[in-house]
């Protein structure tokens, strides 16, 4: 990953979470998504959403079911959870936080006084 | 290009423990090399091998998704379940089969009747192993192959009491009854289950089952073992049956109240 891959790191499960809240989908088509919406400077491996996939599973933050693919194959499809939604807006509050807090810290601005 | 994949998966994962979850991890690795060799076929320009490479490149690193599944503790506990289950039936068997032939050696003449220690023991075993089955149902919730396994108890409980009542009496001729009272009484006791459990479903046809074939076997009964003539105690399961249409009219009364 790059540098700016390396930031992203920590948050593929929200952003898989928020690719979920727009609509179903399975694991080449959020790659891609992660890939285009990162502007070619994330490059997240497959390997890494299918492990993510895995945890969130069990986690009961997502369900999945098999749908037809390409070729004879078939695809996992996942559906996000209310448990998966719940999690993904309470990471969407705390990333807004943190976003603020940053930009006041490095491009200037009112002080947040509040604390994280 | 399907094949070639699945024979690249399959290499792969041969020495994969082959649980559902690896298998269906696998399928869903075919997938998205299908759905990537589509796209790459679409954007042209690339020869089958150099689009099989970055197939292949671009799932690098499942590996580390694989060690999440292997040793998968549900697979384990399956199989240390079954392996368990079979040991304690082996060992069991083992035991009826020597008490079977102490029993024979060392008393006399038993051999005509002592086979039943064998047959009563490998059905008590099936019994046990039902009744078990039966709770863990209900405690999974799953009502209806509770109450599937009832009519199976009480045909297996009828089973040893004809045995062993035969073999001890010698009344074979008329211990087979054992079968027609088992009817009534799988209908009987599916409707107490279905009461303590919770699930009424089917109970009101149970009821009426009950009412039916209990009037019909019990008149059966009675009369073959010559507590009373055959006429006119054949108005028992006339009786029955009238009931149990008194009964089903009333049910479909209540629903239509309802």
């Amino acid at each position: 990953m790059s540098k700016t891959g390396d930031i992203l790191r920590g948050h593929t499960e929200t952003i898989i979470l928020r690719i979920l809240t727009e609509g179903d989908s399975y694991g080449y088509e959020i790659s891609k998504t992660i890939i285009e919406k990162g502007e070619g400077l994330v490059d997240v491996k497959d390997a890494t959403i299918y492990t993510a996939f895995r945890r969130m599973e069990e986690e009961g933050l997502l369900i999945t079911y098999w749908g037809d693919g390409v070729g004879g194959a078939r695809r996992r499809y996942y559906t996000i959870t209310d448990k998966g939604r719940e999690l993904y807006n309470q990471k969407r509050t705390e990333w807004e936080s943190i976003k603020r807090i940053l930009d006041n810290l490095i491009l200037g601005g009112d002080v947040c006084t509040k604390g994280f | 290009m399907y094949k070639r994949f699945l024979k690249y998966l399959d290499k792969d994962f041969k020495f994969v423990p082959n649980t559902v979850e690896v298998q269906e991890f696998k399928e869903e690795l075919l997938g998205t090399l299908m759905d990537r060799d589509n796209e790459l076929r679409q954007q042209g320009n690339k020869t089958d091998d150099e689009i099989f490479d970055e197939c292949i490149k671009s799932i690098d690193g499942y590996k580390d998704t694989l060690k999440l599944f292997k040793g998968n503790p549900k697979v384990t506990e399956a199989v240390k379940k079954v392996s368990y289950v079979s040991l304690v039936s082996l060992c069991y068997f083992l035991v009826l089969v020597a008490a079977f032939l102490v029993v024979s050696f060392a008393v006399k003449n038993v051999w005509r009747w002592s086979w039943i220690i064998v047959v009563d023991g490998a059905l008590l075993f099936s019994l046990v192993l039902l009744i078990k089955s039966a709770d863990k149902f209900v405690k999974m919730g799953k009502t209806l192959p509770f109450r599937l396994c009832i009519p199976f108890i009480v045909f297996i409980t009828a089973v040893i009491c004809f045995l062993t009542i035969s073999v001890f009496t010698g009344l074979w001729g008329k211990v087979w009854i054992a079968f027609l009272l088992a009817v009534p009484a799988s209908f009987l006791a599916d409707i107490l289950a279905g009461y303590i459990i919770g699930d009424t479903r089917f109970t009101k046809a149970s009821a009426v089952l009950f009412v039916t074939t209990a009037g019909t076997l019990l008149y059966v009964t009675l009369a073959f073992l010559k507590v009373f003539a055959w006429h006119p105690f054949w108005l028992i399961p006339v009786g029955s049956f009238v009931l149990s249409l008194i009964l089903i009219t009333l049910f479909v009364a209540k629903r239509k109240k309802g």
